[in-house]
C-alpha cells in the first residue's frame, strides 16, 4: 500500500531520513533489467556475475517514485548522478536509504532533490544516486 | 576508433563506439516492469496528453542504461564504471531512432579516463547530456 503524499509533507522530510528498504539482487532481476534494456552483451554474463552499474539507478527509486505518483502533479525526471563505489553481484542484499535532500518550488513546477545510498549485506556502501524529479502542476 | 580499451592508445577528443538503439512501448513496459517505474507518463497515451505531453515518453533512466551499455560496450571486463552524471533535456519517444555518443574529455591519473556523453535523437537533437568517469584496469 503506498502512503499517499502531498507536497507539504515532502517539505517535511526535507533532510530527515525518508525510506530504508531492502533488496536481494537475483538473478532473475538482473536478467529482466538487461532484456528491458536491449542489452544482450555475452561479456557481461561473463563478468562474475556483477549486475549493470544502470541496474543501481533502479533500487530504491522505484518506491520513491510510487510514492510521488501519489501526488496529483505530473512527474518529470530532471537528471540523475550515480557513483559506484564497489561492484553489486547476484545474491548480494542491499539495504537502501533514501532521503529528500532538498525541495523548491517556482509555480507550477516542484523540484525535488533525491539522495538514495546503497550499502551491501556487509555494510559497505557501493553506490550512491542523486535524482532530481520534477513535479508540475496546473499553472 | 575500435572497439578496444588499450589505456595508451586512447587520447582526448576520441570517440567511443556509438550506439543506437530504437525504444518501442513494449520496450517502455518491459522497462517499467525491470524497474519498477509504472509512471503512467510512459505508457498511458491519454494520460500524456492530459499532463501536456505530446504523447508517451521514453523514461529517463531507460536513455541512462542506454548511455551505460554504450559505455560497458567500450570498456568491456576490465574496465568500470565510477560516476555518470546525466541532464534531460529533451524527451524521447517511442519510434525514435536514439544514438548514445561518447567522447574522451580528460585521461587521469589512475587509469580513470572523463567522457563527454549525450543522447541525440534522429534530428540530431540532444535530448540527454552529462559526463561519465570510467576506470580502465589494463588491456582488455
Amino acid at each position: 500500500m503506498i502512503q499517499q503524499l502531498t507536497i507539504d509533507d515532502l517539505k517535511q522530510l526535507v533532510g530527515q531520513p525518508w525510506l530504508t528498504l531492502t533488496y536481494p539482487i537475483e538473478a532473475g532481476l538482473g536478467r529482466r533489467f538487461a532484456e528491458a534494456v536491449g542489452d544482450d552483451d555475452p561479456r557481461r554474463a561473463a563478468k562474475k556475475d556483477e549486475v549493470p552499474p544502470a541496474l543501481l539507478l533502479t533500487i530504491g527509486f522505484e518506491r520513491v517514485i510510487s510514492m510521488l505518483l501519489s501526488l496529483p502533479e505530473a512527474v518529470l525526471h530532471g537528471s540523475t548522478e550515480l557513483e559506484c563505489f564497489e561492484p553489486v553481484k547476484i545474491g548480494d542484499v542491499l539495504t537502501v536509504t533514501a532521503r529528500v535532500a532538498a525541495l523548491r518550488e517556482r509555480v507550477p513546477l516542484t523540484f525535488i532533490n533525491l539522495e538514495l545510498e546503497q550499502h551491501n549485506q556487509k555494510g559497505v556502501l557501493v553506490a550512491r544516486c542523486k535524482q532530481l524529479a520534477i513535479l508540475r502542476g496546473k499553472a | 576508433m575500435s572497439n578496444q580499451t588499450d589505456l595508451d592508445k586512447i587520447a582526448v577528443g576520441d570517440e567511443i563506439p556509438s550506439l543506437e538503439k530504437h525504444p518501442t512501448t513494449q520496450q517502455l513496459v518491459m522497462w517499467a516492469g525491470a524497474s519498477g517505474d509504472y509512471n503512467p507518463i510512459h505508457y498511458d497515451k491519454d494520460f500524456a496528453l492530459a499532463r501536456g505531453l505530446p504523447g508517451v515518453v521514453v523514461h529517463g533512466q531507460l536513455s541512462t542504461a542506454f548511455i551505460c551499455q554504450m559505455l560497458s560496450d567500450w570498456y568491456g571486463r576490465k574496465g568500470s564504471l565510477t560516476k555518470l552524471n546525466v541532464s534531460y533535456k529533451g524527451l524521447n519517444f517511442p519510434g525514435d531512432t536514439l544514438t548514445c555518443r561518447g567522447i574522451v574529455r580528460e585521461k587521469l591519473d589512475g587509469g580513470f579516463i572523463a567522457l563527454d556523453v549525450r543522447v541525440e535523437n534522429q534530428r540530431g537533437e540532444k535530448t540527454v547530456t552529462g559526463t561519465a568517469l570510467v576506470k580502465l584496469r589494463g588491456r582488455d
